[in-house]
């Protein structure tokens, strides 16, 4: 277990929320949900399925990284990675700067109880150390998106914490 | 009415899954900063942080600062070309003149004193060897 806990690294995600004093892009360019992509490092805008045609404030998620990127976002304070995300997505919405006011940053490499995002998985890493990430080993075994077939989705996450469950209910019984 | 916010992490993933393309292009490609120090400050102190003080959470991100493991300079090239433990592999990311760079940059700054720099041929020669 402890090989197969050495072998996987995280990957790095990083999400930006920026808070506008109106839906600007409802009222202005009539996108109601969706995500725009861009080649910039926020890497996408995506804009809230919720709410639609209401008064008032509205949040953006003003970026959305995976590699790369997002190493250049966790490198950043939490001021600058808004900042910076304000300035990308201007390019797109000329209406941010009038309307933007006020960010929050999450970058997982930087959340203490985690450091990092999801387990990075590849074809070579799970056929040499999948079967015993996930085998109980003494008294210890793990559950999360980290030891399923579905990594970074909170139904691997599920998945695996009930079939922990169950090979350790098992195992008891069968004690 | 399903919350943006509880779709999350799964909806753009499901949309990056859903073309290859798209998938490869966003976990791929490489940084622009050629200096030490723009790479070490626009990538590096993401985990290592400003200092390279290095951080507890979970686990723990190593200081680079006052490190005695920078001695040789083909230790760092070889952890940022293929990783270790809880560290990415960057090898794919960096060129060999990048990894050098930044290398060179962390062995002479924060309180370190390893003058004698690597050289991107050399880099190139560990790349080789651990193919």
């Amino acid at each position: 277990m402890q090989n197969a806990i050495d072998a996987l690294y995280y990957d790095a995600s990083i999400k930006v929320g920026l808070q506008f004093k109106r839906r600007f892009w409802e009222q202005d360019d009539a996108i109601y949900g969706g995500i725009s992509f861009t080649d910039q490092p926020n890497s996408m805008i995506g804009y809230p399925s919720t709410d639609y045609f209401s008064d008032g404030k509205g949040v953006l998620l003003g970026a959305y990284t995976f590699g790369p990127n997002a190493f250049l976002y966790a490198a950043m304070s939490p001021e600058e990675r808004v900042a910076k995300t304000v300035e990308y997505g201007a390019k797109l919405h000329p209406q941010y700067k009038e309307e933007f006011e006020n960010g929050v940053a999450v970058a997982w490499h930087r959340v203490p109880w985690t450091l990092g995002c999801a387990g990075h998985w590849t074809e070579e890493l799970r056929a040499q150390h999948y079967d015993d990430l996930c085998a109980i080993d003494g008294r210890i075994v793990l559950a999360g998106e980290h030891a399923s077939r579905i990594p970074a989705w909170q139904e691997g996450a599920l998945l695996s914490s009930l079939d922990a469950i169950r090979r350790l209910h098992q195992r008891v019984m069968t004690a | 009415m399903l919350s943006f916010k509880t779709l999350g992490f799964g909806l753009a993933l499901a949309l990056v899954a859903g073309a290859g393309a798209r998938a490869q292009e966003i976990y791929s490609g490489h940084y622009p900063q050629q200096t030490g120090q723009a790479i070490y400050q626009g990538i590096c102190q993401g985990c290592h942080m400003p200092g390279a003080l290095g951080a507890v959470g979970a686990g723990a991100y190593p200081a680079l600062a006052h490190n005695p493991h920078l001695a040789s300079g083909e230790y760092p090239a070889l952890v940022v070309l293929n990783g270790r433990k809880a560290m990415p592999n960057f090898g794919s990311s960096f060129s060999d003149e990048q990894i050098a760079a930044v290398v060179n940059y962390v062995r002479v700054n924060f309180g370190n004193h390893y003058p004698k720099p690597i050289t991107p041929a050399e880099v190139a020669a560990l790349r080789a060897s651990t193919k």
